[in-house]
């Protein structure tokens, strides 16, 4: 029987039940024994998986934005046109520079990309109960992943400030403050309705590295966790 | 089988609809990581994140028909497992055969079986970004960051995958079917 399609939701469709048929061909009958660690995920789970989800969902800059009002190039306007800028840029060239929108804040770099991994930072001071669980180096960025029995996720993640690397931070219903750590210009990102976690973001330009502390905790323990971070190697 | 009317979720019931697709797919999930990833230690965590990644999806999700909800769970799964494993680095380069083996139309009862045989017979550099991008959302700049490639090289398979598509319904004389390329 014809129908009438898009092209867009034909593929849509088309995509959707390629992925089904795919699943279709392995084994719908076989046995699956979860060990007993899952099975605890899955009881604690299936009672909010909502409230679970929030509480674990990935770090702020992990959600890139389509657009973003203030999001320029520094090239295309012009330093001095830019809604903020590091005050904190070496003499003679502007290595970085931070821009706020409406509902973004996005940090552009523009040093020479180095292709290398940086080092490994590790947090020193991290909360009771808490170990370091996954480390990936993607090589641009860092992500580091601590858990917890019974406590949401820790997320320290670090790039080095170089061209090509520049996160993006949706700031839709989260509220930014500066803050310092260890003398380091920042910024803390706090989502006051509780739904999502709260983060600092700093740039440490001795090393060149922006760091990033994500956690479900108040300014103060993230501030503390964050003025823990030490050079490990 | 139960089977599942997301369209007729109400307020208050989300719960509720979500256990019953966490009940049906369960198997399903941990199938499909286990088919990428193969080795059962990271299996558990591969699906762990994808039933937290559906339920931050739901709102998507509960939009779809009941067929469309077992593609998109399978999607969803077999991106966090690549995602995990990094096994996007270890898709090869290849060219986008301009010769396609055209599938006998008459086999079809559609032009959507159609379209579904060919995605299936696509190389997995176009299908996954099409995939990311038609089915998950992500935006071009995402699928580049995930995939390690640039953001041009994305919007490049896009269209490839995309035209390809449309010159195989238009050989096989769709058009008049009211289909708008």
């Amino acid at each position: 029987m014809k129908q009438d399609w898009t092209f867009d939701s034909l593929l849509e469709q088309g995509l959707l039940l390629a992925a089904a048929k795919d699943a279709e061909e392995l084994d719908p009958d076989a046995e699956v024994e979860f060990s007993p660690q899952y099975q605890k995920f899955r009881k604690e789970f299936l009672k909010d998986p909502f409230r679970c989800a929030r509480r674990n969902k990935r770090p702020v800059w992990k959600k890139v934005l389509q657009t973003a009002a203030g999001l320029l190039l520094a090239a295309a306007l012009g330093l001095a046109a830019l809604l903020a800028v590091s005050s904190e840029a070496r003499a003679g060239l502007l290595q970085w520079v931070r821009t706020v929108g409406d509902t973004s804040v996005c940090y552009d770099f523009f040093a020479e990309p180095t292709n290398q991994v940086p080092p490994r930072y590790e947090i020193g001071a991290l909360p009771e109960g808490y170990v370091e669980a996954e480390r990936n180096a993607d090589p641009k960025i860092v992500s580091v992943f601590y858990r917890s029995e019974n406590n949401p996720r820790i997320y320290l993640e670090y790039m080095y400030m170089e061209e090509g690397v520049g996160p993006l931070l949706d700031t839709r219903g989260v509220e930014v403050s500066d803050i310092e750590v260890h003398g380091c210009k920042g910024d803390f990102y706090y989502c006051p309705d509780g739904t999502g976690s709260n983060a600092i973001v700093w740039a440490d330009e001795t090393a060149g590295i922006l760091f990033s502390i994500d956690m479900w905790a108040e300014r103060d323990e993230i501030l503390r966790v964050a003025e823990s971070v030490y050079l490990a190697e | 089988m139960v089977s599942i009317c997301l369209a007729m979720i109400s307020d208050g019931a989300e719960q509720v609809l979500f256990l019953a697709l966490y009940a049906e797919y369960e198997t399903m999930v941990y199938q499909v990581a286990l088919a990428v990833l193969a080795d059962p230690a990271l299996v558990e965590d591969a699906v762990q994140e994808s039933w937290l990644r559906v339920a931050i999806s739901f709102y998507r999700i509960r939009k779809l028909n009941a067929d469309s909800v077992k593609g998109y769970l399978s999607i969803l799964v077999k991106n966090v497992c690549l995602d995990m494993n990094g096994k996007k680095n270890e898709i090869v380069e290849e060219a986008l055969p301009e010769d396609w083996h055209a599938p006998d139309p008459s086999r079809y009862t559609d032009v959507l079986d159609l379209v579904t045989e060919r995605i299936r017979e696509m190389p997995l550099q176009y299908r996954e970004i099409l995939e990311r991008k038609y089915i998950l959302g992500y935006t071009n700049r995402e699928i580049a960051h995930a995939l390690k490639i640039n953001e041009s090289t994305v919007a490049s398979r896009v269209m490839r995958g995309r035209a390809l598509l449309a010159d195989m319904l238009r050989k096989e004389g769709f058009n008049e079917a009211g289909l708008d390329i």
